[in-house]
């Protein structure tokens, strides 16, 4: 067994998409998602929403700070969470249950970094 | 697998053994500052595979340029294993818990913890838990010598003279202890501290005398008991906690002694008694060194029993010859150690000064007076002596039959033979 | 006080000796442990270079991004601080940006079950 960790990443404009209702169903997606993973003592409780006002960035040796989370392309990370799985297939497996896909969004797969 | 060289067992053995007696103690006390009291066999598991794995690969391959350094290389990959895997139920001490369990402070808190200053930190823990008074004592005495001093079981039983049966259920009771009374891996504050430093100075004195009499019936003195003794006394005295009189009077008794080891034995390793000791063959420089920690030890008002031993000691490595001691000053002394520790053993020692003062047969009145000791061989050797300065043979030779069959020493046994040698001659 | 991540991206270290790479990991530790006393470090780690990304309505499973790219995030840090300008304060002490990393510093909303 392994750890994982689970980056989520959408677009504001997918989720702006949402009707108020809409909203509701995909967050009820995401607390039924944990559910399930925390029953199969696949999650570890370690991950959250990541609230995307007030964020800041700061880049590079002059420590340039700018509002806002770091743009990669129109998406930001929305979230994280971290897993348990055999192997990487499996932790892909896994993350297709995840529902950010309804709102377009991606999800990245990473490894606990052992030195 | 062993490459093609042929195996090197003998040198490897030989370096690993003495690696064990120096740095075990300290890695088994650092892996319990990690792991936790109640997980003490984790650390002391990783120790004994550290040691495993070195004595594998170096008696088949080149030893390390640094052997130590390897060890600890060794046994901190193995500690970060079992932390990685153990990463959601353990938990560790407040101070390190978060930085054990994330792998950007892991490693570099581990190493950290391997710094000389936390190594004597630990260690300092490790002394007040195996001497904590609610460990049975023989527990103590036992749990000091495998944590701290890096001795085998087997080691601790001939040393201790007992078997290997009852020093493993000594350690084993003392490990339950520490799990059920939920002690703590630290070091005494506030008033609890005098009762735990004595508690330890007791230990310490135990352990030095096992090296320095050494009831072993194959090596006369164990040189690395006596020494460990002093080690983990001048580890006290470093730290705050430690630095008190009765630390350094107690390193100071322990010099003096010390310091007569080599002349203690001959070349045969048969014992040489105080009166027939070549004095120059006493090393000067722990004396000196005596002398200084006779010095710190003058501070503030106590005068301990290790004041005076200590006293006594330094009276013999002044005088210059056993016949010029200052016998006076010593039976003084003794005067004061038996109001405050009146042990038959020191009235018996107290006795053997008398007998330099006011001569034998003042010396067999103060050996009748003392109970307890009919079954002590040295007893019947202090009796011998003056009877046979008595010219009173018939009893001395007594006395020395009995003597020969209490001891298990086979230089004791020697010594006194010779003893019977010499007055049937005469 | 609340939680906050801080994402950590770029100052790539693949150009360093062994001796820079071995004083710049003590850095990070040095730095975490500072935090970690002033009661600020809450956990986080390192990530490795191995990634995968699913993507899309599809679900589209791809290799993730390089490890040399910019972009990637190479490891994360959950801080607690009083409000997002403490947060910044503390990240803006981190080693990164001498290797022209980039820190990326978020509120973090803890999920009800």
């Amino acid at each position: 067994m392994q750890e994982f960790v689970f980056l989520f990443r959408n677009s504001a404009e997918e989720i702006a998409k949402l009707s108020e209702s809409a909203k509701t169903g995909y967050m009820e997606k995401w607390t039924s998602w944990f559910k399930k993973l925390t029953e199969a003592g696949i999650y570890e409780n370690i991950g959250d929403r990541l609230i995307s006002t007030g964020a800041k960035t700061i880049k590079g040796s002059e420590k340039v700070i700018t509002d806002g989370p770091y743009p990669e392309s129109k998406e930001i990370i929305a979230g994280f969470i971290k897993i348990k799985a055999e192997n990487l297939e499996d932790a892909a497996e896994i993350a297709k249950g995840c529902p950010i896909f309804f709102v377009n969004g991606s999800l990245e797969i990473r490894t606990s970094y052992y030195m | 697998m062993p490459s093609k060289l042929p195996a090197d067992t003998t040198s490897a053995n030989v370096l690993v053994d003495h690696l064990f007696r120096h740095e075990a103690g300290k890695m088994v006390s650092v892996l319990t500052r990690i792991f936790g009291l109640k997980h003490i066999e984790i650390a002391e598991d990783i120790v004994q595979d550290t040691f495993l794995k070195a004595l594998d690969e170096w008696s088949f391959h080149k030893i390390p340029e640094n052997p130590p350094a390897w060890l600890y290389r060794v046994a901190k990959n193995r500690t970060i294993d079992i932390i990685r895997h153990q990463k959601y139920v353990a938990e560790y001490e407040q101070e390190l818990n978060l930085l054990l369990k994330s792998e950007w402070t892991l490693s570099h808190s581990l190493n950290n913890l391997f710094l000389d200053s936390e190594i004597e930190d630990s260690q300092l823990r490790m002394i007040f838990t195996s001497c904590h008074p609610e460990l049975p004592k023989e527990s103590q005495i036992a749990l000091t010598l495998k944590t701290l001093c890096g001795f085998s079981v087997g080691e601790i039983s001939r040393a201790l003279l007992t078997t290997d049966a009852n020093i493993n259920k000594r350690l084993f009771r003392a490990k339950q202890k520490l799990r059920d009374e939920n002690l703590k891996f630290e070091i005494p504050a506030g008033k609890s501290l005098d009762e735990r430093l004595d508690s330890v100075y007791k230990v310490i004195y135990l352990l030095f005398n096992e090296g320095y009499k050494s009831s072993d019936s194959d090596t006369v003195i164990r040189k690395d008991l006596c020494a460990e003794a002093i080690r983990l006394c001048k580890l006290l005295a470093e730290h705050p906690a430690g630095n008190k009189p009765k630390t350094y009077a107690l390193l100071a008794l322990m010099c003096f002694h010390a310091a007569r080891l080599d002349a203690r034995l001959d070349d045969n390793g048969y014992i040489i008694l105080l009166k027939e000791q070549d004095r120059s063959k006493w090393d000067r420089s722990l004396i000196s060194k005596g002398y200084e920690y006779l010095n710190e030890s003058s501070e503030g008002d106590e005068l301990s029993e290790y004041h005076l031993e200590a006293g006594i000691a330094a009276n013999h490595a002044s005088a210059l010859s056993f016949e010029e001691t200052d016998w006076e000053n010593v039976f003084k002394l003794y005067d004061m150690l038996v109001k405050i520790h009146p042990s038959p053993v020191t009235y018996l020692n107290r006795a053997i000064v008398i007998g330099q003062i006011r001569g034998a047969k003042a010396a067999i009145a103060e050996l009748e007076k003392i109970k307890d000791l009919d079954e002590y061989y040295l007893y019947h050797t202090t009796f011998a002596e003056f009877y046979s300065l008595l010219k009173q043979n018939s009893s001395a030779l007594k006395h020395l039959n009995k003597a020969l069959k209490l001891t298990k020493s086979k230089a004791e046994k020697k010594l006194i033979k010779d003893r019977i040698e010499t007055i049937r001659k005469a | 006080m609340k939680d906050y991540l801080f994402l950590f991206r770029g100052g790539d270290r693949s150009g360093l000796s062994p001796e820079e790479l071995q004083k710049n990991m003590e850095k990070w530790g040095d730095w975490i442990k500072g935090l970690a006393t002033a009661g600020k470090f809450k956990g986080g780690e390192p990530l490795g270079a191995e990634s995968k990304v699913v993507k899309g309505k599809k679900k589209v499973v791809t290799d993730g991004p390089f490890a040399e790219s910019k972009e990637m995030v190479g490891g994360y840090l959950i801080v607690t601080a009083k409000d997002i300008n403490e947060a910044t304060e503390i990240a803006k002490t981190c080693p990164i940006y001498e290797l022209d990393g980039i820190t990326e510093v978020r509120e973090i909303h803890h999920m009800d079950m």
